[in-house]
């Protein structure tokens, strides 16, 4: 069971609200998915359009709801966008990310680590989402994040693991959770994450963009499940040279 | 009359609302939203007692979609 700011989850799949192409696909394959914390954004209501209600559908499928800082560019804008939501949503929770570079989206470390401390110190259960960086990470531990979020790959790419060799280290130092967050494109890129010991996937583009995102999404939740389970049972050395498993003794010839 | 700042629109009162009466003057569902007056987020348990002031800037926000 992994526990996040001593709140336990059966499931180790987080996921998404963005890009589907309906509210109803996106409220089943999150039903398929067996998530039980789920990310939304804040926005202006277009006062002519009026704001679509994601929130009561969303509650009724009793999931716990991650709201994001997404759109803020410093620690400033983040900061207002947590009270925002703890303000909307009634819960301490926030995904704080803060990424001013719109063409790679990647998390700016100074602004994350300054928003990040303020936020604990204001009694915010924290989930920063971070570049794969170990000593961020531990900073982020020490100022009193809930957990850490580090990316596999750019948002949205679906390139898979890119950063797995300080993933690992990430996992190996952590004394938090940690939820490996952005890139995912396939199920085989969750489960390897998992078997690397990661707590938690952060899962959206690759469930939201598939052609059968509830299929996509029964993938991801076996994958998840999969990759976690081999890991708890323990995987084999990498080793270079052959290890026979039969015995090698030439019997044709004796 | 009172000019207001609604989401960036200009809005003109006739006479003072409560920031409550404005959302209701508005369709807004107040279950889910979140109310930003001149940058400062307002609790949901003081909108009945505030009043809307000439060039007041009131922002809604509402949960969207997001990953």
């Amino acid at each position: 069971m992994l526990t996040v700011a001593g709140v336990e989850f059966e499931s180790r799949l987080f996921t998404g609200t963005g890009k589907f192409s309906s509210s109803q696909l996106m409220l089943e394959a999150i039903n398929a998915s067996k998530s039980q914390l789920v990310t939304v954004s804040m926005k202006r209501i277009d006062l002519k359009t009026g704001a679509d209600d994601l929130l009561t559908p969303l509650r009724q499928a009793g999931v716990r709801l991650l709201p994001n800082t997404s759109g803020a560019r410093n620690a400033k804008e983040a900061i207002f966008a947590a009270e925002l939501a703890r303000e909307m949503l009634g819960t301490q929770w926030i995904k704080l990310e803060i990424h001013p570079d719109p063409k790679y989206l990647m998390p700016d470390a100074v602004e994350t680590l300054t928003a990040a401390q303020i936020l604990c110190e204001r009694g915010f259960i924290v989930m920063p989402y971070v570049h794969a960086d170990p000593v961020l990470c531990r900073r982020l531990e020490d100022v009193g994040c809930a957990a850490v979020m580090p990316l596999a790959s750019p948002i949205g790419t679906n390139q898979g693991l890119v950063t797995e060799p300080f993933i690992k280290m990430i996992i190996e130092q952590a004394r938090v959770p940690v939820v490996i967050d952005a890139g995912i494109g396939a199920p085989s890129h969750a489960a390897h994450a998992m078997e690397l010991g990661a707590d938690a996937v952060l899962v959206n583009t690759a469930i939201a963009s598939s052609a059968s995102p509830i299929e996509m999404a029964l993938c991801f939740r076996d994958a998840v499940n999969c990759g976690r389970r081999a890991f708890e049972a323990g995987l084999g050395r990498v080793q270079t040279q052959a290890v026979h498993t039969s015995p090698l003794t030439g019997f044709l010839q004796q | 009359m009172i000019l207001i700042h609604l989401n960036n629109v200009p809005q003109t009162l006739q006479q003072p609302l409560s920031l409550q009466a404005l959302l209701e003057a508005q369709n807004i569902s107040q279950q889910s939203v979140a109310l930003v007056l001149n940058e400062a987020v307002v609790p949901r348990h003081r909108w009945s007692s505030i009043l809307c002031h000439h060039e007041d800037k009131i922002d809604v926000f509402a949960v969207v979609a997001g990953g």
